[in-house]
């Protein structure tokens, strides 16, 4: 069996989790091929630590293949379904460790300044549909809030330490998380926010 | 609570997580699951990848191989259908050997006379995903359980519901003395809110005091669409378990339920 951590998402992957509810040993495979890298990636970034990050990997696998069931295409890309499972535990496991994230950048990280945010890091080519959907609202907001997003939604980093970090008041980032939130659940189909975004 | 506010609570629940302030009900259930998704998708578009360690890789080879060995035995195990337990035993399941039906005694008392149970201090219980305590991989809680059905005294017993409102509930536990350890594994069992009730295990030993089981520990069902696994934590040496008993109680768990039913009873054959 071999990972293929470049791949993240792809429009044309099959669905594992219909086929792992279903009791297929082969598919539990095909998901670990499929997703190992992506979960690993957010884990190492949102713990840090190695030895936490491969154990919450585990727990979020053994996690995923029991919620398997629950997967439903209509809703999210099976991708989107996994990050969904792994930033929930991941973040699980930092409220427990009661943990701040270490500022040093991981040697694999994208080196860069908070207002010269890193190229993007995937192939769009690569994305599945949520993915690309989203990655394409991201390329139109402004640097700063951007990266304020990818600290926080792909890094974990909490609010503070990016307001510490970038210099940016902590209500600036609470509202450029807000809104970016907003205009990506918009683009992926979801309620119209227009309203809202214009109330706030 | 104004949409703005509502906003800011679930982007802070998404992106900060924070104490969990249970199940969000409509409107911001939907909302907070949409930007989760959100959330979500733009994590996966912004990640650079990072190649995992050939040491995960295997490690998770190991727990897919685990796991599906564990669900073959689990879904060889679970075949309790309703027919077999007649509404009539669900409330008295023991009643075979003599072993059996001195547990049974004890639980037409415990049923007659309100709990007695009694035992040491609570502390916490550790479940798939404990409220706060220490992380436990679940690969490690699988093989511990295939650990405990290896040993030579390992004994086992399928729970059956005692209230009729868990009629769907089955599962089993398996227990070994000499490890002083044992797992329940549960489907069925409604998923609990923590902050009003916790489901606490009651352990009967005859080499006990037959009017006091021990405290299994507290133990919470995130998920009741899902199939559980729950560490057994004695908090008395355990000799030979005759029964194990799941109970609601409040938060914490009690050191005497006064519930008169339980949710589950599983007896041990002798």
């Amino acid at each position: 069996m071999s990972y293929a951590p470049s791949s993240l998402s792809s429009p044309s992957r099959p669905a594992w989790l219909p086929r792992v509810a279903a009791g297929e040993r082969d598919a539990m495979d095909g998901c670990l091929v499929a997703y190992t890298g992506l979960v690993w990636s957010l884990a190492r970034r949102f713990l840090r630590d190695d030895s936490d990050a491969q154990d919450a990997v585990q727990e979020i696998f053994l996690e995923l293949w029991r919620s398997a069931n629950r997967y439903d295409p209509t809703v999210a890309s099976e991708t989107t379904f996994v990050a969904m499972i792994a930033r929930r535990r991941l973040m699980d496991w930092r409220r427990r460790q009661a943990r701040r994230p270490v500022f040093e950048p991981l040697p694999e990280s994208p080196e860069g300044t908070a207002y010269d945010p890193p190229a993007p890091s995937v192939e769009p080519s690569r994305l599945d549909d949520d993915a690309a959907r989203a990655l394409a609202v991201l390329d139109t907001l402004p640097a700063e809030q951007r990266e304020i997003l990818r600290l926080s939604l792909a890094e974990g980093w909490s609010h503070g330490d990016i307001a510490h970090q970038m210099g940016t008041p902590l209500g600036t980032v609470k509202s450029h998380l807000r809104r970016g939130l907003l205009r990506l659940r918009a683009a992926l189909g979801m309620r119209e926010t227009k309203e809202l975004e214009e109330r706030s | 609570m104004n949409e703005e506010s509502r906003q800011n609570a679930a982007v802070d629940r998404i992106t900060e997580g924070g104490p969990d302030p249970g199940l969000p009900e409509g409107l911001e259930l939907e909302l907070e699951l949409e930007l989760e998704r959100a959330a979500a998708a733009a994590a996966v578009a912004l990640t650079a990848p990072l190649a995992p360690p050939a040491r995960l890789q295997e490690r998770l080879r190991r727990d897919a191989d685990t796991f599906a060995a564990e669900r073959r035995a689990q879904d060889d195990m679970l075949q309790f259908p309703r027919s077999e337990a007649p509404q009539s035993e669900r409330h008295s399941v023991l009643n075979g050997t003599a072993t059996d039906r001195a547990s049974n005694r004890r639980w037409a008392t415990w049923a007659v006379t309100g709990w007695l149970a009694a035992a040491a201090s609570l502390t916490w219980a550790f479940w798939v995903r404990p409220p706060d305590g220490p992380v436990r991989r679940p690969s490690t809680l699988v093989e511990r359980r295939a650990t405990v059905l290896s040993s030579a005294d390992v004994v086992a017993g399928s729970f059956k519901p005692g209230l009729e409102q868990f009629a769907r509930l089955t599962g089993d536990v398996v227990w070994s003395s000499a490890q002083q350890a044992g797992y329940l594994r549960l489907r069925g069992l409604p998923a609990n809110d923590p902050k009003r009730e916790q489901y606490q295990l009651w352990i009967v030993d005859p080499e006990r005091d037959a009017a006091f089981p021990v405290d299994g520990g507290v133990f919470d069902i995130v998920d009741g669409t899902g199939d559980s696994v729950v560490t057994v934590r004695a908090k008395l040496p355990i000799g030979r378990p005759t029964a194990f008993v799941i109970t609601r109680e409040k938060p914490g768990g009690v050191v005497k339920s006064q519930n008169p039913k339980p949710v589950a009873v599983a007896s041990i054959a002798g």
